[in-house]
């Protein structure tokens, strides 16, 4: 009975609008074809066409001219005649595209149109219903993204993960406020294959969702669980495969930031559990202190840790992270316990640092000239260091030849002089200097 | 350098250097395929590039005889159109004609260089355009019903976004 | 079945004639430089263009020489068949004809675009499907003459078509690249299955074709080539590595025909695992009737050389991937099949000594997994009772020797030290079961059981350091004792009660150091150094300070010389020296009474003056009993020069005034108590330097003893200072007695450290730890860890804890 309302009602859609021009979006956009903007370039006169005509180039050929376009552009040939069409809804056309829709209830032309062309990518920008139809028209999907789609609920998901999508790889939900653990559950089940999970903001995540997600997605490498504020530490041992559940072993990013009920418990098991993990966000994680990081510092493939603004890190921690040696990346930005100590620790251990951050930590010209030692350095951001002073820049122009950006935005005891230091580095491409500088 | 000798659609022979020739993998292909004897001055016809095309084809491979091979193409990344060098913008300026004949003419040979700069020229006098101005630009009849034109558009209608 | 082929041939035969024909009529318009249709493509130019193709592709699989002209025109043909529907008219107001008339006409605006497209993708499918045709019916007719070849006659053909196959299909591959790039990689795109490129193709339809018919008697033949060499046949190695090439090749990933590397299903299964098979079956058969009528050494000669050959066969003609199985199978055969003979073997090959045979057992053995624990634990075994048949042998002189005693042990541990290191590559296993044997033989044997202790060891050990290291006739070179100390530290290693070897040692360093006996300084200072690195800074630094004290005392002899000197007070007439000893470092024990002689008095009283004004607060004790001197006779006929301890020169002393005392006097005099002045008498009655009545064994206090004025003696200078043979035999008492105090302090100390550390602890654990602790100096007795435990809660530094058995806690 059901299914048979499902038919009708797409066969209604079908008949209106497939897609309507969305009323309120989210992103900056335009009604179509008006980017292009004839009064920007010289109007040329049409070349009367001569010699051979574009008609000659076999469909194959208007694949090839079509790859090299913008993804609009490429909508656009399609729309000029047959023969573009046909070439223009070739798979090779349309590789690697992510097509951004709203979608308002069910489309079967256009989704008939997207599987046609082998879309594989699909970002949904606004939902009101179709989210299964969309779903089971794409099945060789590999990406879906409902980032910030805020009406997406549980029961939206049940029904489009249904039945199992072995092609789907990575999925985002970040910002779907209304998503519980009883979707969690559902894509458990569904998604075995995904390998990227976002669930940033997602607040009403328990542990009881990342157990789920411990069980049944075994190949996960990037998750992200930014402001899930209800996770605790029990949670993280879930991932980490401590009981019933199997774990994320192949992990290799997970974004904890403003997780806050975190505490160096859950850094224990990731350290056990997690021996991929590359990179690790803890911003905002304020209970994380010191002792937690000496257990980050064993795993052996840990690149980039992000430490904003954890108040519980101090020079000691610093140190921790130094005695791995392989850090790529380190911010401990508004670390305020953070000050010149951890720099001698970190010319030790930390010399394979592309880009280091410490804004607003207690910071002086001594500091900088430890830093000044880390050569391998691209970029750098000590913005409202307000102690540090043209001496330190001095020791910074010397040291960090390879700096690629760096950011001195609130040191208010800097001049111009001591800016001339870093401005004659030979491969500065970025310099921020906010307010205080005019340059 | 020994040189092969190509023969065009009108007969008229060139003398290349076989290094310069091997831009074309079908040339290539050929003599690997063949095996390559010096004794023989045999000329090898190519008999879908008239005389004018294939001048210009042998000026742009000698110009790129030395370009390391092109890297392999990565589906996530929209391919660029604005990297084409000076040399070839000024080879290139050419009529309509000409460019979708040196586009049939590297497609027949087989010469990837080429028939990228060909069509990342072509892409570039598409950019931008409603499809009524592409339309005009390449003196193209619209042969859409009105009804299909509609549904293409419904078709294409999410392109637009971002 | 036969005749259904033969049927199906007559067919194809006859097609070819007709479009060969077809063709030679073609190829004139052909050569007029444009192959290029004029008119739209109909089915009938297709067929045409298909004809001249045909033709051309035939050439290729005859292998007939191809000139470049034709290849282009068979290329251009492909081209132009590919793209020939794709054109449609979208612009009809614009088709001019362009320069060179460009062949690709409008199929015409009134087809839907949709089906132009099918059409475009059907004549592609179209030209694929001819070609595989083409091929499949080319490898059927192959197939006629090779089906009923056997032996090196199907390899033979095999290989030979194989790689003329290969070559042409290249050249095919080449011909269509235009299908390749274009309609092939859409099809794939779209995600069909089936379509290959044409040289997958190609491959795919000999697979189908060729090798589903041949494969079994051509691996049979391959095979039976293999059993040949095997048998010491040479064969044409080629026919193999051909058809292995073959299998390599037909390997390709259907799901994903473009994926990189191989896919070696087909060698696998096809050919592997067979091989493997008849390797075994080969294998099992020749090493059981090689043993049966050879001798084992005989047997690992062959297997070693048969696993060489093996090894160069994957390298000269299969596929490196089967390297490890071969490997594997071979030594599942060859060698594990056969341990128990090989472990049978390996005892006698010990006893005779047979060190190739041994190291050629080990590396066949070593490539079972687990395979040498048995030959390790029988080489323990064979060590362990060869060094105690070793020092049974050697007898009573080991007891007593301890040269004997070491060097035996030596012997053992060289002998079978070079064995592992030159048949067993020193493998870590048999290094440590080598040092198991001798760890036990050395703590445990003949002597040892003898002396009812395992501190036997350790203590012949420490005296033949001495022996090394005093000063004697005998003393080596420097370099040979730096030699000999180093195999002492060989055996240092195995003992069990290090800390009976180093009471043992310091006590005969002190007495080297204190009578100046010591051979060379540095030789002691080497064998001190090397007693810190095997047991650490703790084990010797009393050691190091006995050695200290002895250099501080040479300085502080020169001081008080030169003090004396400057002295108003008057010259003491007596050659005076001293030495300093810390107490605490040295093993001496403080002199029982003794009243120091008259004439010594004053040197002693002038010098723990001096001592004292330079280091105030220090008490002197004077070790008498370790004391000596040197007397000068006036009353013999001839003046001799006595060296006499320094009790003995208490004694004769007494005779400068008077030339008869009772013992009594004597004892009063200089205040040595009775059994001891007995003795020291004894040793003077013996030396004839005094007389006595009574029998020197039945003196009392009243016997009367006499200085001998006739006492004469060949030498000028006379040793007299010999140890009583009851002080040694005391002091060696002593030692022992030391130790065992000694070990109840340590392990007191250890229970103390680890309780303090634990707070509470069960006790099987507590024991545990402690015998981990303590085990680098000895091996506590677990009764005397219960008795030291009982004495701390004594002692009150533990408690039984209440409630819980065996547990114990820490009192602070």
């Amino acid at each position: 009975m059901s299914a048979w309302t499902e038919d009708a009602l797409s066969w209604r859609d079908e008949r209106l609008s497939l897609t309507e021009l969305p009323t309120n979006r989210r992103k900056q956009r335009s009604a179509p074809y008006r980017l292009h903007r004839p009064h920007l370039h010289v109007p040329e006169p049409v070349p009367e066409p001569q010699g051979t005509h574009i008609s000659r180039l076999y469909p194959e050929l208007l694949a090839l001219i079509f790859e090299r376009l913008p993804v609009r552009d490429r909508g656009r040939a399609a729309q000029v005649c047959r023969a573009w069409k046909d070439a223009a809804d070739r798979r090779s056309v349309w590789r690697g595209v992510e097509a951004a829709l709203h979608l308002r209830r069910p489309a079967p032309i256009l989704f008939a149109s997207l599987a046609r062309r082998g879309i594989r990518k699909l970002q949904v920008l606004s939902l009101r219903r179709g989210l299964r139809d969309a779903v089971a028209a794409l099945p060789g999907l590999e990406s879906l993204s409902l980032s910030g789609c805020y009406s997406v609920t549980d029961a939206a998901l049940a029904s489009a993960f249904a039945s199992e999508l072995p092609a789907l790889k990575r999925l985002d939900l970040s910002l779907c406020k209304q998503v519980t653990d009883s979707s969690l559950g559902r894509i458990a089940q569904s998604l075995k294959n995904l390998e990227e999970l976002e669930l940033g903001g997602c607040c009403n995540i328990t542990d009881t969702g990342l157990l789920l997600i411990a069980w049944g997605l075994r190949k996960l490498r990037r998750l992200n669980l930014r402001s899930c504020w209800h996770v605790n530490d029990a949670g993280i041992a879930h991932l980490c495969g401590g009981g019933e559940a199997r774990g994320t072993p192949d992990l290799e990013h997970l974004g904890l930031q403003d997780c806050q009920r975190l505490t160096d418990e859950a850094l224990k098991h990731v350290a056990t559990g997690l021996p991929n993990l590359k990179s690790i966000n803890l911003s905002f994680c304020v209970a994380v202190t010191d002792a937690g990081l000496r257990h980050l510092a064993r795993l052996p493939h840990l690149e980039d840790i992000n430490l904003r603004a954890c108040d519980g890190v101090s020079d000691a921690g610093v140190a921790h992270l130094a005695e791995s040696g392989r850090l790529r990346a380190l911010d401990v930005s508004f670390c305020d316990k953070v000050g010149d100590e951890a720099l001698s620790h970190a010319t030790l251990g930390l010399s394979g640092l592309r880009s280091l951050s410490l804004s607003a930590c207690r910071l002086t010209d001594e500091g900088l000239e430890r830093v000044a030692r880390l050569s391998q350095l691209e970029t750098l951001n000590i913005g409202q260091c307000t102690r540090v002073t043209d001496r330190g820049l001095r020791a910074l122009g010397d040291g960090l030849l390879n700096l690629r950006a760096i950011d001195l935005y609130g040191c208010t005891c800097i001049t111009p002089q001591g800016l001339d230091h870093i401005v004659k580095l030979p491969r500065l491409s970025v310099l921020n200097l906010g307010l205080w500088h005019v340059r | 350098m020994p040189n092969i000798k190509l023969q065009s659609s009108d007969n008229e022979v060139f003398a290349v250097d076989i290094e310069i020739a091997k831009c074309s993998v079908t040339i290539k292909t050929m003599l690997e395929d063949l095996g390559v004897d010096d004794e023989e001055e045999e000329v090898v016809p190519l008999p879908n590039v008239n005389s004018a095309i294939l001048k210009k084809v042998i000026q742009w491979a000698t110009y790129h005889k030395d370009d390391p091979p092109l890297p392999e193409d990565d589906e996530n990344k929209e391919k660029r159109t604005d990297d084409i060098s000076s040399w070839d913008a000024d080879f290139l300026k050419v009529d309509q004609g000409t460019l979708f004949e040196l586009i049939l003419a590297a497609n027949y040979l087989d010469i990837k260089g080429l028939l990228d700069v060909t069509c990342k020229t072509v892409a570039n006098m598409i950019k931008g355009k409603t499809p009524d101005e592409i339309r005009k630009t390449f003196n193209i009849k619209n042969d859409f019903t009105a009804a299909e034109e509609d549904q293409v558009r419904k078709e294409n209608e999410w392109c637009e976004e971002k | 079945m036969q005749l259904k082929f033969f049927c199906s041939l007559r067919i194809v035969l006859f097609c070819c004639i007709y479009e060969r024909d077809y063709i030679a009529s073609m190829s004139s318009v052909g050569s007029n430089t444009s192959v290029k249709p004029q008119m739209p493509l109909r089915q009938k130019d297709f067929d045409q263009i298909w004809g001249d193709l045909q033709e051309g592709i035939e050439q290729v699989y005859k292998r007939q020489y191809m000139v470049k002209k034709r290849y282009i025109h068979l290329y251009t043909h492909v081209y132009n068949y590919c793209t020939s529907v794709n054109h449609q008219s979208s612009s009809s107001s614009a088709s001019r004809n362009s320069a060179n008339n460009g062949g690709r006409n409008n199929y015409g605006g009134k087809k839907q675009s949709g089906q132009v497209q099918g059409g475009a993708q059907l004549v592609g499918l179209e030209l694929y499907k001819r070609l595989r045709e083409f091929l499949r019916i080319y490898l059927i007719n192959l197939l006629q003459n090779g089906a009923d070849l056997m032996g090196e006659d199907v390899l033979a053909f095999y290989t030979k078509q194989w790689e003329e196959y290969q070559f042409s299909s290249r050249v095919l591959n080449g011909v269509c690249a235009y299908l390749n790039r274009h309609w092939v990689k859409r099809e794939c795109e779209e995600g069909r299955k089936g379509i290959y490129e044409i040289y997958q193709l190609a491959l795919v339809t000999w697979r189908d074709n060729l090798f589903q018919r041949l494969n079994k008697q051509v691996t049979n033949a391959v095979l039976k080539l293999i059993e040949r060499e095997r048998n010491g046949e040479t064969i044409n190695t080629r026919l193999v590595s051909g058809v292995i090439d073959c299998y390599v090749a037909l390997g390709l990933n259907e799901e994903d025909p473009s994926a990189r590397g191989q896919n070696l299903a087909i060698y696998k299964e096809t050919f592997e695992a067979v091989f493997l098979e008849d390797t075994e079956r080969f294998y099992i058969r020749e090493s059981t009737d090689f043993l049966r009528n050879n001798p084992v050494t005989e047997y690992m000669i062959k297997a070693e050389q048969r696993l060489q050959e093996e090894q160069r066969r994957v390298q000269v003609y299969l596929h490196e991937t089967t390297m490890e199985r071969l490997a594997k199978t071979c030594d599942r055969v060859l060698i594990e099949k056969h341990l128990e003979i090989f472990h049978a073997e390996f005892q006698k090959l010990l006893d005779g000594e047979k060190n190739d045979d041994l190291g050629r057992m080990y590396s066949l053995v070593a490539r079972i997994p687990d395979g040498l624990c048995e030959l390790r634990r029988l080489l323990e075994q064979h060590i362990h009772a060869q060094g105690l048949q070793a020092i049974d042998k050697c007898g009573e002189s080991a007891h007593t020797d301890p040269k004997v005693y070491v060097s035996t042990i030596l012997e053992v541990h060289k002998k079978y030290n070079a064995l592992v290191l030159v048949a067993f590559n020193n493998d870590s296993g048999f290094v440590a079961a080598l040092d198991k044997a001798c760890g036990r033989f050395i703590n445990s044997n003949a002597v040892t059981k003898a002396a009812n202790s395992s501190s036997k060891s350790p203590e012949l050990l420490a005296k033949y350091c001495d022996l090394l290291l005093k000063k004697s006739s005998k003393n080596p070179e420097e370099a040979e004792l730096e030699d000999t100390l180093n195999q002492v530290m060989v055996v240092f290693k195995y003992i069990e009660d290090k800390d009976v070897f180093q009471k043992f040692y310091s006590k005969m360093l002190a007495k080297r150091l204190v009578q100046h006996m010591s051979a060379s300084d540095d030789a002691e200072a080497s064998m001190i150094s090397k007693l810190k690195q095997a047991c650490g800074f703790e084990y010797t630094s009393k050691l190091q300070r006995m050695f200290q004290d002895i250099g501080v005392s040479k300085d502080l002899n020169e001081n008080f010389r030169k003090h004396m000197l400057d002295s108003a007070e008057s010259p003491l007439h007596i050659d005076f020296s001293i030495q300093v000893l810390s107490s605490g470092s040295w093993p001496f024990q403080q002199s029982s009474s003794f009243q120091l002689p008259t004439e010594l008095e004053r040197s002693v009283h002038r010098f723990t003056s001096f001592y004292s004004a330079q280091h105030s607060g220090r008490k002197l004790n004077w070790l008498y009993n370790m004391s000596k001197g040197e007397l000068v006779t006036n009353c013999f006929k001839n003046r001799y020069t006595l060296q006499a301890s320094t009790f003995q020169m208490a004694v004769l002393l007494q005779y400068n005034d008077n030339t008869a005392w009772t013992v009594r006097q004597l004892e009063q005099h200089t205040g040595i108590k009775g059994d001891f002045l007995l003795q020291v008498l004894q040793i003077l009655l013996k030396a004839k330097l005094l007389v006595c009545q009574d029998d020197e064994s039945d003196l009392t206090e009243s016997s009367v003893v006499e200085l001998y004025l006739g006492y004469k003696n060949k030498k000028l200078r006379v040793n007299i200072n010999i140890p009583l043979k009851t002080e040694l035999k005391v002091e060696q008492e002593a030692t022992h007695k030391h130790i065992e105090e000694d070990r109840k302090m340590l392990i007191q100390a250890a229970i103390v450290r680890i309780m303090k550390t634990r707070k509470t602890l069960k006790h099987q654990h507590l024991v545990v730890e402690v015998l981990n602790q303590l085990s680098s100096r000895f091996k506590p007795r677990v009764p005397v860890i219960k008795k030291c435990i009982d004495i701390l809660i004594e002692k009150e530094y533990l408690e039984r804890t209440e409630g819980e058995k065996d547990t114990y806690s820490y009192l602070a």
